[in-house]
């Protein structure tokens, strides 16, 4: 650090800041601890992926990694609190693997603009359609996932 | 060592420091002795809130600055009430649905 220069204004609140971010890393350890703090608070708005890849082998070894980085960098605070997001994850851990997600049924079901004359229920009722939803769709049997034998659904 | 934290220069911190620590430790025995926590139910409804979980959260860190101990015990009884919380709102559900 070089003798401080005498600056007037914004110039000499700019050396402090600029000071400040060279001095050290507390920006950034600030931003790191602040993400940190919230994945703390919303660990289970996590998404499930997420939360299976970090109790897999090697997601798990990953975050230990990281602890000890964490602790390496900004001490032992910010590493608690880190570990308490860690085990927080990990007590979170999705019962069964996500396998992504799965569409519905129904999906190529057409809308068309309603013709000009209505049904007479239509004038019963008083309604005034403006589109139709095609009411036939194409839809599969539920399928076993297990490639082995087919157990037997009745004797 | 972190646990020679607990000795301090004044009585009085000392003192201090050894009853919020020997509380904790009560609490997460009595927390760890039982298969489903019987937490209050105040608490439950209140951890929903993420501004109870944010000051709860900065006692901890609060408490870890001013005894490691302290902080390490407050950080264990957070996330043991964090995981049964969301486990028997969100997990538990879905075991139970499975069985």
């Amino acid at each position: 650090m070089g003798p401080s220069v005498a600056m007037v204004g914004g110039a000499k609140f700019q050396q402090h800041v600029l000071e400040w971010t060279k001095q050290s890393n507390n920006l950034y350890f600030t931003v790191s601890f602040f993400v940190i703090f919230v994945w703390v608070i919303y660990t289970e708005k996590l998404p499930d992926i997420a939360r299976w890849q970090m109790n897999t082998t090697a997601g798990r070894l990953l975050a230990l990694l990281l602890l000890y980085i964490v602790h390496m960098l900004a001490g032992w605070v910010p590493a608690l609190l880190f570990a308490i997001g860690i085990a927080l994850t990990w007590a979170n851990q999705p019962l069964y693997k996500p396998i992504g997600i799965t569409e519905e049924g129904y999906n190529d079901m057409k809308v068309v603009k309603a013709g000009p004359h209505r049904w007479f229920v239509e004038e019963a009722l008083g309604e005034y359609p403006t589109k139709i939803t095609q009411d036939r769709v194409t839809t599969e049997a539920v399928q076993e996932e297990s490639s082995g034998q087919s157990s037997r659904t009745s004797k | 060592m972190w646990a020679d934290k607990l000795k301090s220069s004044t009585h009085i911190d000392r003192g201090l420091r050894l009853i919020v620590a020997v509380t904790l430790a009560i609490w997460l025995l009595s927390v760890g002795m039982h298969m489903e926590t019987p937490y209050p139910e105040v608490l439950v409804e209140l951890y929903a809130l993420p501004l109870t979980r944010i000051m709860l959260l900065l006692m901890v860190l609060a408490a870890a600055t001013w005894c490691p101990a302290v902080g390490i015990l407050a950080a264990i009884a957070y996330v043991c009430l964090g995981a049964d919380v969301m486990f028997f709102t969100h997990g538990g559900q879905n075991l139970a649905m499975e069985d």
